[in-house]
């Protein structure tokens, strides 16, 4: 029982000797001698130290005692080994470290639950045209109700709708802010509940009241976080609502920066547009919940038939005719997956070359432990006993690796967070749970197992050998471990010499237009201007940046990096076509100032006036497409879908510009005069002479000065968005590269230990070489020929294995292949590089071995 | 008296009786080790070979589970002992312990008769 005291071993000895003495005291009748007797007692009891080893052995945990013992001397072996162990402790910590920082990564991104009741049954539903590769369309109202009525499999389904909003402020001009426009049963649908006050009712959505429901940075920035603000009023444009809850800190949906949720039918919009809209009129988002125990595959098909009756039903609307089924959390994590997958893998590869390093350094250790094995097997350590000792000793130095391996990752994953693309949703919420320190304990052990199998197992063979630690088995299995690694090494540095390569490429792409020394910022008026204000508000604002010291020129355009095209055109003469170009206002000496060259025709003038005839400047990609052997100069087309659709002139063809990122093709696109194509909204771009950083907060006053009711904006560089664009390549490529470099410098470890080793283990022999006469050039080729052919045998399987596994990244390069002839002729190049470098080393300490020496050795 | 085998005639102990033969040998008093392990031998006639390791096994066995409690003493010997003594634990699971031998070897005995008439 365990809480009475343990009886002492010595306690129990003391009784054995008291037990022989009486025996002798018995026996003394018979002998003559007390010697004698004391000798037969002795010889009649047996074999007292078994004895009293079944006493000490009974009732212990015997398992936990043999760890224990194992355990200190794993410690002092180790401690006495300072160098050996810090190599070690170091590779197994980064290869745990960075599996850990990727796998907080993926733990929040991909494997934790979405923020609302039972996430895997809400999916957002889209139309889609496949034939004309629309796949995310919206829906109008009208097609949505049908969706909502004739759907069995799911449960419910809401129709919502972004909008911006100027919220007033005390000091300065109002912020321009997102609210989403949502109906009584979005809350319900997703399962979330307000921190303070209540969500609408149905009944205050029917009646279109004005009531508003805060996010919870809204109502702490504004608000100071009161409870008081239920009841207030929110000015939101030039209307008021009373503010009737706050959402939690986690409820982000569906926009990120959404700060108002209103009802639908709140909105000046409803009555205005929204409320006869007509079932062309697809700009609502939809989100549904499916019924529990319905599969994606049933609603799909389910939806996929309602979708095609109401096709039939309503041919004049000219609707999408499919309807595409989306879980949300394919929604959400789509794009990321497969980059977080690929880097997850590429971590895995890189532990798995830590622990092949750490198994052939154990293993070179363990030839050097002979004699300690020895001993041991002559004291009687049995098999089991040797492979006990060995693992602790592995899993000494994985936990140490561990630990460390956990502290780098919660740097590694600052780092992440900070230097990581914004599009990763959810990123700024990873961190080192619970989750992820069980995944690196279990890290922990799988390196502890997967590095001292072998030397396990061989210290359970080589019992039966008397030289058992350096046998050609042995050698050989170092030598494997090697090509392994140096196949993981050559499969990573492929990858990311890919990456790396469409990365370049894409770079190199020419943008169209000069965006050094560029500034850009979007002025929104909001609603409550005219067109003629709008014209006539940007004309000023281009002017006064103009005249702002530094600035060469000044223009406007809707929107300088994001263009969607338009329903369809009529080409004058031609059918109306559905592959239509992109349409979009400018303002000013735009293509002076963005630095797009005129190839054809004129630029506009202030002639082209709001009552002058139509006119357009298209680019290049346009004139090809749609008059391939014609002069494109005076030829005219119009946009059905738009109102009024006045018949359009061409007066000047421009060069392609990337406004769809760099790494889609330029699609087709028209600019129009701003006068003749009126926005509210624009982004205006300024040409400096000198650095544009400095320069832009004179810009922005110079403007803002304009008119005190349009929304402060921000002004950034044109570098900056588009580096943003690149923002999730660059870091996919450099952490890929970053993986790939570790592993490239792990495998030149294990490459120069090896030979290390190789060198150490022959100095005999190439005394006895040097003295019958090679020389230095003989035994620096002997070196190199050993490893040189491991790493050339690495290579060639690295090579095919790459060739399989690139295929996997092949929707995530640019411009080149999975199978680049130029990334799989420089990787193994590199590889073979790092390896001659890492057996230099050795090899020039084995050609200036002193035969005299080596011969005396051992 | 030698208590190491010199004959055939000693037989080893069934297992499970030591316990019992133990308890049974303390109901007279306490006991020390060897002078259990003598008088178990000699109440058998010298049949039975008690293995001292065994004993001693036993005998922490019993302490555990709470049977035999044990103290240093002094023995008839004029030296240091320890002594265990039946607790009232230990005499109950002897009147048990007995009893169901005696039902073991009752049984054992009524199927062996036949076969020893034959003989």
């Amino acid at each position: 029982m365990f809480w009475r005291k343990k009886r002492p071993s010595n306690d129990f000895a003391q009784e054995i000797n008291s037990h022989l003495a009486h025996e002798a005291d018995d026996l003394q009748q018979n002998e003559r001698r007390r010697a004698d007797a004391e000798a037969a007692a002795r010889r009649s009891f047996g074999n007292v130290t078994l004895l009293q080893e079944a006493f000490y052995q009974r009732g212990r945990w015997l398992l936990w005692d043999q760890l224990s013992r194992d355990f200190r001397h794993a410690f002092r072996l180790f401690w006495r080994r300072p160098g050996f162990s810090a190599v070690v402790v170091l590779t197994l910590a980064l290869g745990i470290g960075s599996n850990t920082a990727i796998f907080s990564v993926i733990n929040a991104v991909l494997l934790r639950p979405l923020p609302y009741r039972e996430p895997a049954r809400l999916a957002m539903l889209w139309s889609e045209d496949p034939a004309h590769n629309v796949q995310e369309g919206r829906v109008s109202l009208l097609n949505f109700a049908d969706w909502k009525a004739r759907s069995r499999t799911f449960e419910d389904m809401t129709p919502f709708i972004g909008q911006t909003f100027l919220l007033g402020s005390k000091d300065g001009p109002p912020e321009r802010m997102r609210s989403a426009r949502i109906s009584a049963n979005f809350f319900p649908l997703l399962g979330v509940e307000p921190i303070l006050g209540r969500v609408f009712s149905p009944d205050e959505e029917s009646r279109g009241e004005s009531v508003a429901v805060l996010s919870y940075g809204l109502w702490q920035r504004r608000f100071g976080g009161s409870s008081q603000v239920l009841g207030s009023d929110l000015i939101l444009d030039a209307r008021k609502s009373r503010i009737i809850g706050v959402m939690p800190a986690s409820f982000q949906y569906p926009f990120a920066d959404t700060q108002v949720w209103e009802p639908m039918t709140a909105h000046p919009y409803w009555a205005a547009r929204d409320r006869a809209s007509p079932r062309s009129s697809s700009i609502w988002y939809a989100l549904g919940r499916i019924r529990p125990g319905t599969g994606w595959q049933e609603a799909q098909s389910e939806l996929t038939v309602i979708g095609r009756q109401l096709q039939s039903e309503h041919p004049e609307s000219k609707n999408l005719p499919g309807i595409r089924v989306v879980p949300l959390y394919t929604q959400t994590t789509g794009r990321i997956r497969l980059s977080l997958i690929v880097l997850f893998g590429s971590v895995v590869l890189m532990l798995l070359i830590a622990c092949t390093n750490v198994a052939n350094l154990l293993l070179a250790r363990g030839s050097a432990r002979e004699r300690e094995f020895s001993v041991r097997r002559a004291l009687g350590a049995g098999r089991v006993a040797f492979t006990a000792q060995l693992l602790t000793e592995s899993l000494v130095l994985s936990v140490a690796g561990g630990s460390l391996g956990l502290a780098l990752a919660a740097s590694g994953l600052k780092a992440l967070i900070a230097f990581g693309p914004r599009d990763i949703p959810r990123l700024e919420e990873a961190h080192i749970d619970p989750h992820v320190l069980l995944f690196t304990l279990c890290l922990s052990l799988f390196a502890a197992t997967a590095s001292a199998l072998w030397p396990a197992m061989r210290s359970g063979t080589a019992l039966a050998r008397s030289r058992g630690w350096n046998t050609i088995a042995d050698r050989s299995i170092r030598n494997v471990l090697v090509v392994v690694e140096f196949s993981i090494a050559l499969v990573l540095l492929a990858g990311a010499g890919l990456m790396l390569h469409s990365f370049v490429l894409l770079q190199s792409v020419n943008p169209g237009f000069r965006p050094e020394k560029l500034l850009v910022m979007r002025i929104d008026l909001h609603i409550g201007k005219t067109a003629d204000q709008q014209v006539a508000y940007f004309r000023e604002a281009i002017e006064r940046a103009r005249f702002v010291p530094g600035v060469r020129s000044a223009a406007a355009i809707t929107d300088l990096l994001r263009s969607d095209p338009e329903d369809s055109v009529e080409i004058e003469g031609r059918p109306p076509q559905q592959n239509a170009p992109c349409d979009d206002g400018i303002a000013g000496p735009f293509f002076e100032t963005a630095g797009i060259p005129l190839k054809q025709g004129r630029f506009f003038s202030d002639q082209d006036r709001r009552d002058s005839p139509p006119v357009a400047i298209i680019n290049e990609t346009m004139a090809r497409l749609y008059w391939p052997n014609d002069d494109p100069l005076e030829k005219r087309f119009r946009f059905p879908s738009q109102q009024p659709n006045p018949w359009i002139t061409v007066v000047g063809v421009t060069g392609d510009m990337h406004r769809q990122g760099l790494e889609n093709q330029v699609a087709p696109q028209v600019f129009r005069p701003h006068a003749q194509e009126t926005d509210d909204m624009l982004d205006v771009i300024v040409r400096t002479s000198s650095d544009p950083q400095t320069i832009a907060p004179s810009v922005q006053s110079a403007i803002q000065s304009l008119d005190k009711t349009v929304a402060r904006f921000n002004v950034t560089t044109v570098d900056q968005l588009l580096g943003e664009q690149t923002a999730s390549r660059r870091f996919q490529t450099s952490l890929l590269g970053l993986f790939s470099l570790a592993a490239l410098l792990l495998s030149a470890i294990g490459i120069y230990g090896l030979m290390h080793f190789f060198v150490a283990q022959r100095t005999n022999e190439i005394g006895v070489r040097m003295a019958l006469g090679a020389r230095q050039s003989n035994i620096l080729a002997l070196v190199f020929r050993q490893g040189l052919t491991l790493a050339a045998i690495g290579i060639v399987t690295g090579v095919l294995g790459a060739f399989a596994l690139t295929r996997l990244l092949s929707t995530l390069l640019y411009g080149v292949t999975p199978t680049d002839i130029a990334t799989f002729a420089t990787a193994p190049a590199i590889l073979l590089g790092v390896a001659s470098l890492a057996c230099w080393i050795p090899a020039r300490r084995a050609s200036r071995i002193d035969p005299m020496l080596a011969l005396r050795h051992d | 008296m030698p208590s190491q085998n010199t004959g055939n005639e000693k037989e080893a102990l069934l297992q499970g009786t030591l316990d019992l033969l133990i308890l049974r040998t303390l109901v007279l008093g306490s006991r020390h080790g060897q002078g259990i392990a003598r008088l178990i031998q000699r109440q058998s006639d010298e049949v039975f070979l008690v293995d001292h390791g065994s004993l001693y096994l036993a005998l922490q066995r019993l302490e555990d589970k709470g049977w035999v409690k044990a103290a240093w003493g002094v023995s008839e010997n004029n030296r240091k002992a320890r002594f265990y003594t039946l607790t009232a634990k230990g005499r109950k699971q002897l009147a048990q312990k007995t009893s169901q031998w005696r039902r073991v070897a009752k049984a054992i005995s009524r199927i062996l008769a036949p076969g020893e008439a034959g003989v």
